[in-house]
């Protein structure tokens, strides 16, 4: 079977798409196990319709309004994509589908701290996901490193559970969205510190200290603490696309035009993972983008008939 | 088969002296758990009890938590002989779990 398009992703942008190419008829599947940067939100209040609510809640009503509309999500893991003729071959590690069309919207991955270390910390001390660890370090004293808006409700969910909660950020302001700045500034138990990356991660078993380096002056800190949060944004999972020749910027993500098509025809790409976003990286860009992908599509579609 | 602090000793230690027992310790608030659940309730059932999967939600065992000195959730811990013999944290792809599974059974 050969399906009009496949939606790679299963954040907002590749919901949105889905429920898009499903209003436009088409023949579709939807293939992805990750939940989109904004599953880890712990909560979301600029997504309008929703005043106050989780992004694990909000991403599990996309679903539940995609499947709603007949939409097919398969829970597998992509392996390889490859371009057969005009058609495009998306294997799994449970199957091999066919579409004449994709919407590639694979996001992004956390970006790690990158010290040598730090794989042997996972687990006991260094966290990549404030929502699900936060709770674990309850009068604890911890770091979060970063400066965006993931960075800053990161600590401020840390600073309801830990005692003292530091932001270790590279340059001299906070480049998160101003209400979260404020909110920082007046929270008593976070303290910022500017102009500094953390270099090392020590500790028997568990993190226990981290030296700091100011990166204007060079000089170096030790700062003792239980855990890390590492917020450094996303790396695009671009890489499939790359192999089917579909060009990137500088920075890993897909270039994309203004109807969400790449360089390869019959591949188009939405949100995180491309430059349509102008790198701002909310939900509610990437589902638009979602959306836009989904009506090139079908315009293309329909031309090929 | 849901653990909790209560009866860890029971289905997890001892149990694990005649099978392996892997732990899954999870909680509602957090996705990427959301994700490996389903992939280790299917791993299990295809491994038709070569190993017991038990799902222990941190908020029902607490003190089993600190215990194992869980500090990141997903954590999975496999148990032999009354002792975690390997363990691995975060939402794994599937073929990495079936691997992590036949190195240690």
């Amino acid at each position: 079977m050969v399906y009009d398009v496949i939606v790679l992703g299963t954040g907002p942008a590749g919901l949105s798409a889905a429920v898009y190419c499903k209003r436009y008829d088409l023949n579709l599947i939807v293939i992805g196990k990750e939940a989109g940067a904004i599953s880890e939100a712990d909560e979301v209040d600029n997504y309008l319709g929703f005043v106050h609510i989780s992004g694990m809640e909000m991403i599990n009503k996309f679903v539940e309004h995609a499947e709603e509309l007949g939409v097919e999500i398969h829970r597998e893991e992509i392996i390889k994509i490859v371009k057969q003729g005009d058609n495009f071959i998306v294997d799994t590690d449970h199957g091999s589908y066919e579409s004449r069309s994709l919407i590639y919207a694979l996001g992004g991955t956390k970006r790690k701290l990158g010290l040598p270390e730090e794989k042997n910390f996972v687990g006991r001390g260094v966290s990549y996901c404030a929502t699900c660890d936060g709770a674990f370090f309850r009068n604890k004293t911890v770091a979060v490193t970063g400066g965006s808006d993931s960075a800053a409700m990161a600590a401020l969910l840390l600073s309801r559970f830990a005692k003292q909660v530091f932001i270790v950020y590279r340059r001299n302001k906070l480049r998160a969205f101003p209400v979260f700045v404020k909110k920082i500034e007046n929270t008593e138990n976070i303290k910022t510190i500017f102009n500094s990356v953390i270099n090392e991660i020590k500790g028997k078993k568990l993190v226990e200290k981290i030296i700091i380096e100011n990166t204007k002056t060079g000089e170096k800190s030790e700062l003792e603490l239980n855990g890390i949060f590492v917020e450094f944004g996303h790396v695009p999972n671009s890489d499939f696309a790359k192999n089917v020749g579909v060009e990137t910027v500088e920075n890993g993500r897909i270039k994309v035009k203004e109807d969400m098509s790449t360089n390869v025809r019959g591949f188009f790409a939405a949100g995180d993972v491309t430059t349509g976003g102008n790198d701002f990286d909310q939900a509610v860009t990437a589902a638009a983008e979602g959306s836009v992908a989904a009506a090139s599509v079908y315009k293309l579609i329909s031309e090929v008939g | 088969m849901d653990v909790t602090d209560a009866d860890f000793q029971e289905k997890v230690i001892e149990k694990s002296k005649e099978v392996p027992v892997v732990v899954d310790f999870w909680a509602s608030w957090c996705m990427p758990c959301q994700i490996l659940g389903p992939v280790l309730e299917k791993i299990a059932g295809d491994y038709k009890g070569k190993f017991i999967l038990a799902k222990a939600n941190v908020d029902q065992c607490p003190n089993t938590s600190s215990t194992f000195g869980i500090m990141g959730i997903p954590a999975v811990k496999m148990f032999k002989n009354g002792k975690v013999i390997d363990e691995f944290v975060g939402a794994q792809p599937e073929p990495n779990i079936r691997a992590w599974l036949d190195k240690n059974m």
